[in-house]
């Protein structure tokens, strides 16, 4: 009886979570691709997707374009500032606690509160023309909203992401750089390393664990990008999320929001694929 | 290979002095050992000389070039981390190949050193392997080979033999002092352990509080330590310190220890009366008496039974002297034993000052 429960045992403890697992994503997931391809009467339809992909109505290809463009740039400038903030803080000088809960700070501000701080900012008579205009620099504000201007609203974008989320790129990169021990780094000192040097084949290398976590995390974020986004461009810059909420909200096409959620899944996985293949650390993986 | 000069080194940590003014000149191909316990200050002197601490007074001088201000790459360094720092995403080969590469060697010769790096330390099966694949002992080996790989100025070792297990670092204590000598480089070595000071180092520097204590050959500073810190400090069982009081007499100075007397050692000045402490170490007792040595008579409190050696707690009444004879004897705990010290080798230290006198 002993060997049957110690058998047992493993499967009674993941039991709790496999069935939340099963009731909060296991379910909705189901429940998603029923909406997406099932019709009123219970029937399997196209239709949905037919919209989607070709109807005038329909910005997914837009939404899939600027979505799509939005992580490929605020990604790499977000992970490239978190990187540089991380190895300054990892030096010890005063005020270096109250510097990490500055750059941590907009961790707490939501979406859509980073998007009507950028907005008041940027506006027509917000800080930055204010400012600008004080100095001198122009002499008429300049415009960042309004349908003409859809780069300028890409740039506002831009700006909020990055205010707002590099800090959870940061915080994990920050948190995996302590992870590396100190005498590892001076090694590369004492033979001979360059700081660029040390960075290329010390740190990097040693952060990549950090790394694949911040980017996949992140990336899953980029595509579910929306708060901010409507708040600053509306549906100037469609976002695959976004079409989502108007689909359902204003055109009551639940099928198609649903659709959206599950491109959106699908990428988010794929994507996530890609990462833990091209982020291995072989070193982590070798039998002792 | 040079010479390093250590020159009115400090360095303070907050409130803390870690150094305070070391003046130290390593000879050209010397191994020198610094030793001390934890917190003297040994290692923050060594990463002064590395170039990973800034001290804040003094100078660094090797072969007479200051390099006090420099990065430690300009310094042409190298080290043996206390954790080994062995670089986890490398395999053993690119970890020796490291200091070689960052130099830009070329490809051919970069494979020719770590082959003889890695064969001089026996490792040359282990190079595609990860860190992770090797034992404390054979990363410890990559971490020396990685450091004789590029012919360093100066070679400087932070207690590495401190997480081996005890017979793998008897073992590695005379191959790495071999090794020392056989590439003749400059080498600093840190330690709190005085056994493989004595038996690694040309010469010792005792440290104690951020200062050096004494500098010596290990025939010196285990013989005529300077201080009392020194005389216990190097040697196990300690050096027994029995307090006494100096007394004149017609035929030279007495030391009179309550219990017993001994007389001082030819040309102890020192003044009548005057309060010292005679240091005799436990080794240097014998059983048998001899004309004119006076005898320490005692209990015996104690016995410890090493099998080679047999160490006696020998209570005299107001001290307790600490004895190590050869091979095994025959008493009991309560037992009358009488001692003998080696007058040669009885030394006196000034009772307040803890200075050596005589």
């Amino acid at each position: 009886m002993r060997v049957e429960r110690d058998k047992l045992l493993p499967y009674i403890l993941v039991a709790p979570s496999i069935a939340y697992m099963a009731f909060f994503i296991g379910y909705p997931l189901l429940e998603g691709v029923r909406l997406a391809f099932v019709d009123e009467k219970g029937r399997f339809t196209l239709a949905n997707i037919e919209y989607m992909l070709y109807s005038v109505h329909s910005k997914f290809w837009d939404a899939l374009k600027f979505t799509t463009l939005l992580a490929g740039v605020v990604i790499p400038i977000e992970v490239a500032i978190a990187i540089a903030l991380a190895m300054l803080l990892t030096y010890k000088f005063k005020g270096r606690d109250l510097a990490v809960y500055v750059v941590v700070l907009p961790l707490v501000i939501s979406d859509v509160a980073a998007g009507l701080i950028w907005y008041s900012m940027l506006t027509g008579g917000g800080f930055l023309n204010k400012l600008l205009l004080n100095l001198g620099v122009i002499s008429e504000p300049v415009i960042f909203f309004g349908r003409e201007y859809l780069w300028r609203e890409f740039v506002a974008v831009v700006l909020a992401e990055v205010w707002r989320s590099t800090a959870i790129v940061f915080v994990i990169l920050f948190a995996g750089l302590q992870m590396i021990s100190g005498e590892l780094i001076e090694a590369a000192e004492v033979f001979g390393a360059s700081p660029m040097q040390k960075l290329r084949h010390i740190i990097l290398p040693l952060l990549k664990p950090s790394l694949q976590a911040a980017l996949i995390i992140r990336t899953l974020f980029a595509f579910q990008v929306f708060g901010s986004v409507w708040i600053l461009a509306g549906r100037d810059i469609p976002v695959l999320a976004g079409e989502a909420y108007y689909e359902q909200v204003e055109l009551h096409h639940t099928g198609v929001a649903a659709l959206y959620a599950l491109v959106i899944a699908c990428i988010s996985l794929f994507l996530g694929f890609i990462y833990i293949k091209s982020f291995r650390a072989k070193y982590l993986e070798v039998g002792v | 290979m040079v010479e390093v000069r250590l020159e009115g080194i400090r360095k303070r940590f907050g409130k803390t002095v870690a150094v305070d003014g070391i003046n130290l000149t390593v000879e050209d191909g010397e191994f020198i050992v610094l030793l001390g316990p934890s917190g003297c200050g040994k290692t923050t002197t060594l990463r002064i000389i590395a170039g990973l601490e800034k001290p804040d007074e003094g100078r660094v001088l090797f072969g007479g070039r200051d390099v006090t201000r420099l990065p430690p790459r300009e310094r042409n360094v190298s080290m043996v981390f206390q954790s080994y720092a062995v670089w986890p995403h490398m395999k053993v080969f690119d970890n020796i190949a490291f200091p070689l590469r960052i130099k830009g060697r070329p490809e051919e010769e970069i494979r020719r050193r770590v082959k003889w790096a890695a064969e001089l330390l026996g490792i040359d099966d282990l190079l595609d392997r990860y860190p992770a694949q090797l034992s404390g002992g054979q990363r410890q080996r990559v971490a020396v080979a990685r450091a004789i790989v590029v012919e360093p100025d100066v070679m400087l070792m932070d207690e590495p033999l401190s997480n081996l297990d005890a017979v793998l670092r008897i073992r590695m204590r005379s191959e790495l002092k071999k090794l020392q000598r056989k590439i003749g480089v400059t080498t600093i070595y840190v330690t709190h352990d005085q056994l493989e000071a004595m038996t690694m180092g040309d010469r010792i520097a005792v440290m104690n509080k951020g200062r050096i204590m004494q500098v010596g050959s290990p025939e010196e500073v285990y013989d005529r330590p300077a201080n009392t810190f020194v005389a216990t400090f190097i040697g196990a069982p300690q050096m027994n310190l029995i307090k006494a009081v100096a007394r004149s007499t017609g035929d030279g100075v007495v030391l009179d220890a309550g219990d017993f007397k001994l007389p001082a050692p030819q040309g102890l000045k020192v003044d009548d009366g005057a309060e010292v402490l005679v240091g005799v170490r436990p080794e240097h007792f014998t059983l048998q008496g001899r004309e004119g040595i006076p005898a320490i008579r005692g209990i015996l409190d104690f016995v410890e039974r090493l099998g080679s050696d047999t160490i006696l707690h020998v209570n005299t009444g107001n001290h307790i002297v600490v004895v190590k004879i050869s091979g095994d004897y025959p008493a009991q705990v309560g037992d009358e034993v009488t001692v003998y010290p080696r007058l040669e080798k009885v030394r006196v230290f000034d009772a307040s000052s803890g200075s050596l006198i005589g």
